[in-house]
């Protein structure tokens, strides 16, 4: 019965004791039996000591290998204290591109990930009633919504209303929203004190209730603790004839957040209203909830803007982040490009590294050091600087996260969902940081790990390491890891010019006129008190004829259109033809517009106070439409005609208005094509109006005047806070301008790393090459053509690697399209001036250690 | 230098009772009929590896030829730091069990 335990102990005893144990087990056994114990008792006697010592000798070469390794790590950081110039740039390369790559991928996480903070969100669908462009269909909340309870779970919908709030204090303009008992379900409305809405609140007749968001809560009503049950009123613009009254059921919470930034004030919507988002039911497709909603539309007898006109249900989250999909994806490709080239970096400074210690692997292999504890040693350096990259690439990121969060939503042109708390560090993108350090460095440690294992013994015996170069093997990886860095720094160098040709494109459009020390305001009137075209004027004229008195001001205007967005578009044509050709775009505006805005007048006249409501109907049109609707011919004093809007009476008709001036174009938009504009007098068109324009010299007193003049005529009107035209412009610009920077710094930081990267190989290869040069320029060698030698073949790697980058750059273009504005994605000029611009740098740091190679002194080198 | 551990203490104290026979199997032996308690060799080889690492046991490995039962055999004998360490923990441990049987005896029965 002994077998079996023999076996066993030959199987799992192992190392130098190993003979002695399974000696002394074979004494105990014989002992045993000599004893008179049974063979089978014996056997199990040795079989149990045979398991037992296993685990002992196991054990022990636990402890061994761990002692080994923390010897290892322990020589290695003191290597690397030592070798302070290559542990900086290497531990700075490999930190410096970990922390980028952190905070994208927190980026991406965020915004293309994660999904919007809403329960089930990933079933929030936005409803998109016919194509872009079609007119509303009017009586849709009339459907019965209910009859789609099988596929819809949540009808959504929310009318955003500007509250002005009244009480002792000045009365404030607040974002707020009346809202359906699906938004709170589907958007998870809580509240941080008191309590959500409910199903009752919604019931037409109960008392009006309200949710105030932290922020108001905090100021206006000085965190009362007791808010809950104390009521405000406020006029809102959808029921402008009475103030209502509000009473106050919760307080959101601080991090509350929503699409819209009309949260300030939620109120339940009372009336029908049909849903602009819904939650579709578990396993419903978008495809089939669309087809049942066009279906209820079809089959409610609504009169529809054309055949073929259905509704298509969209992602919440696809459409909240469209606009900024392809700028992160394009940022976290540079990043990965930047990756690349620092992994290949710090491969090339590990590889010349390890040909150095060379010599040392060789004698520990010569002193019988197995290849699995070379391998180790090898490692312990790369590990070290790993392990150090990426503890501070996330200290790094998390420090950038914190000072970027409360600016990128401006920066990106959407807020964080979720808001700016939602930025951090989680722990699956912590995994994802951990990961990318040990794959980065265990890619830039598999030349270098190999280059020394592979070292022959006889390079130990030999004189040195001056005389010995390289193998074939180890030039290649060489070669092919500098061929990779200038091809993904050219890829990146590229993106970096489109984005700047893009940046500087957007910045020569001429937006038609001058935004800088303009400041634009928004204020609202009682309608009760301005009911009719009439009042809205009379409000007008009274705050321009007292516009003097507001100080450091140049200039008062007023508009019904949202600052540089496109304005309402109606279908216009001339005075004696019944046709409406063209489409513009129609804005009112009061006397001193153009004057304030810069914009010039290229012919007639601009309004005057006399263009009131009661004399001749006027407008001013400009340039672009003047020559679409006249051609060359003066438009001064002919008549225009402007459709009736789409949603007035059949019996409406067209207004006929005498052109007074020809205005300059402007753009709304950097992207803004369409120049068409008509200008109506404010003050003698049917415009409520809503935002005033002032041209400043110090802003501050000047909105504290205007505040003042418009409260003296009137002690309802609110008036929201002010901001410089110019910052509305600039936020336009904000993304690509973020873009450009970005790869800017990116193309930079790669291009030092990759013509430091040329460098370094080729000062390496011409110093294991001094020995021949000597010998080469003993025998008479021209200097020039060594030089040349060395340049000719640094530039076939840099060649290489520049035709592999324009294919990349072709790629990147392609993914970059939708941010570039005026340039091509494969621009010749960009393509062609990058690449040359950087051949011409990369040959320069061949040439430079190739000139040292030929001005090498040949009998001190050959004396070494 | 690290206080011995309890098992490098018995260890040791069977060296040193065998003198020139300590081999693997005399120390297993040795600790079985003096402890009742039966340790395997493996334990036995590492826990004197580590002590002759410290300096505290040599190894002498006796060749077929000259080993008592034919076959190459490892012996350990007591370096002098050995036995000042053996001294040291066995000092210790009588210093703190002075006097302490009679309480650990009347312990002992209440449970």
């Amino acid at each position: 019965m002994i077998r079996p335990g023999r076996w066993l102990a030959a199987v799992i005893l192992r190392g130098p004791d190993a003979p002695y144990i399974r000696q002394d087990l074979e004494e105990i056994y014989a002992r045993d039996r000599a004893n008179g114990l049974s063979a089978a008792r014996a056997g199990w006697r040795y079989t149990r000591l045979a398991l037992a010592s296993s685990a002992s000798l196991l054990n022990a070469a636990r402890v061994n290998m761990r002692n080994a390794l923390l010897l290892d790590l322990r020589q290695a950081a003191r290597a690397l204290v030592r070798d302070r110039g290559f542990t900086a740039v290497s531990l700075g390369t490999l930190a410096a591109s970990l922390a980028l790559c952190i905070v994208v991928a927190v980026l991406v996480n965020a915004y293309l990930v994660r999904g919007l903070p809403y329960p089930e969100s990933d079933r929030l669908f936005e409803v998109r009633y016919g194509a872009p462009g079609d007119p509303p269909v009017a009586g849709m909340e009339k459907l019965d919504w209910q009859s789609l309870r099988d596929v819809l779970e949540l009808s959504i919908a929310w009318d955003l209303d500007m509250f002005t709030l009244r009480g002792v204090e000045a009365p404030e303009f607040v974002q707020g929203s009346w809202i359906t008992h699906g938004y709170s379900q589907g958007f998870g409305v809580r509240a941080a004190l008191g309590r959500a809405f409910e199903a009752d609140d919604f019931n037409a007749g109960r008392p009006m209730v309200a949710l105030i968001s932290d922020r108001l809560w905090r100021g206006r009503f000085g965190g009362d603790p007791s808010i809950i049950g104390r009521t405000f009123d406020a006029f809102v613009s959808d029921r402008p004839d009475e103030a209502e009254t509000f009473t106050i059921i919760g307080v959101l919470p601080a991090n509350h957040w929503h699409v819209t930034a009309f949260t300030e004030v939620l109120a339940p919507l009372r009336v029908p209203a049909y849903p602009y988002t819904v939650r579709v039911r578990d396993g419903v497709s978008p495809l089939v909830a669309g087809e049942r909603i066009t279906a209820l539309v079809r089959a409610g007898g609504l009169k529809l803007p054309r055949e073929g006109w259905r509704v298509e249900l969209h992602s919440m989250h696809d459409r909240y982040v469209e606009q900024i999909r392809p700028l992160l994806l394009a940022v976290a490709t540079a990043t990965a490009l930047v990756l690349l080239i620092a992994c290949a970096n710090v491969g090339v400074l590990l590889t010349l590294r390890a040909t150095r210690r060379r010599r040392e692997m060789a004698v520990r292999q010569a002193l019988g050091a197995t290849a699995g504890q070379i391998t180790r040693v090898c490692a312990a350096e790369p590990l070290l600087i790993g392990a150090a990259a990426t503890a501070l690439g996330l200290g790094l990121a998390s420090a950038t996260i914190a000072a970027i969060a409360p600016g990128i939503g401006h920066y990106l042109g959407r807020q964080t969902p979720g808001g700016v708390t939602a930025l951090g560090i989680e722990p699956a993108t912590l995994l994802l940081a951990v990961a990318a350090g040990i794959i980065t460095i265990a890619a830039a440690s598999i030349v270098p790990i190999v280059v020394t294992r592979r070292t022959p013994v006889s390079v130990a015996t030999s004189g040195g390491q001056k005389g010995a170069t390289d193998g074939p093997a180890q030039r290649h990886a060489r070669t092919v890891m500098i061929a990779v860095e200038v091809a993904a720094c050219l890829t990146l160098l590229v993106g970096a010019g489109l984005t700047i040709q893009s940046a500087v494109a957007m910045l020569r459009v001429p937006m038609g006129l001058e935004a800088d020390g303009v400041i634009v305001g928004r204020y609202s009137l009682r309608q009760r008190s301005y009911p009719d075209a009439a009042a809205w004027s009379g409000f007008y004229q009274r705050v321009l004829a007292r516009s003097g008195e507001i100080s450091s001001t140049d200039g008062v205007a007023f508009t019904n259109s949202w600052p540089l967005q496109a304005p309402a578009a109606r279908d216009v044509g001339r005075g004696e033809s019944a046709e409406f050709p063209l489409r513009a775009g129609i804005v009112g505006v009061s006397p001193d517009y153009f004057s304030v805005l810069r914009i010039p007048l290229h012919e007639g006249r601009a309004f005057t106070m006399a263009d009131r409501i009661g004399t001749e109907p006027v407008a001013v049109v400009s340039r672009t439409l003047a020559a679409r609707l006249w051609g060359t011919g003066s438009p001064v004093g002919r008549q225009l005609r402007i459709a009736p809007a789409p949603n007035s009476p059949p019996s409406a008709a067209p207004r006929m208005l005498t052109v007074v001036g020809v205005a300059g174009d402007i753009r709304h938009a950097h992207t803004d094509n369409d120049l068409a504009d008509v200008y109506l007098p404010i003050i003698q068109s049917p415009f409520p109006g809503a935002f005033v324009y002032l041209r400043v010299t110090d802003p501050l007193s000047a909105e504290r005047d205007l505040k003042r003049l418009l409260s003296s005529i009137d002690g309802e009107v609110a008036f929201g806070a002010s901001r410089p035209l110019a910052e509305i412009l600039d936020q336009q610009r904000a993304g690509a301008r973020l873009l450009a920077s970005l790869l800017v710094v990116f193309a930079v930081f790669a291009a030092t790393l990759a013509l430091v990267g040329i460098y370094a190989v080729v000062a390496y290869t011409v110093k294991q090459r001094e020995r021949e040069i000597a010998v080469r320029l003993a025998i008479g060698a021209d200097r020039r053509r060594i030089t040349r030698m060395f340049i000719g073949q640094g530039a076939v790697v840099l060649a290489a690697g520049l035709i592999l980058g324009v294919g990349g750059a072709l790629a990147l273009g392609r993914v970059l399209r939708s941010q570039l504005f005026g340039v091509e994605p494969a621009d010749p000029l960009v393509l062609l001036g990058t690449t040359m611009a950087f051949a011409a740098c990369g040959l320069l740091a061949i040439a430079w250690p190739a000139r040292a190679a030929a001005s090498l002194d040949s009998s001190a080198a050959l004396k070494d | 230098m690290s206080a011995l551990g309890e098992f490098e203490q018995l260890v040791l104290f069977a060296v040193l009772r065998l003198e020139q026979d300590a081999s693997g199997v005399a120390i297993h032996d040795e600790i079985l009929s003096r402890t009742a308690r039966e340790v395997s060799p493996g334990a036995i080889y590492t826990t004197l590896g580590r002590l002759e690492e410290r300096g505290l046991v040599r190894a002498v490995v006796i060749e077929a030829a000259t080993a008592r039962v034919g076959r190459p055999r490892k012996h350990y004998e007591l370096r002098p730091a050995g036995a000042k360490a053996l001294r040291d923990s066995y000092a210790n441990l009588q210093a703190l069990a002075v006097g302490i049987l009679p309480k650990l005896n009347a312990l002992a029965k209440q449970s």
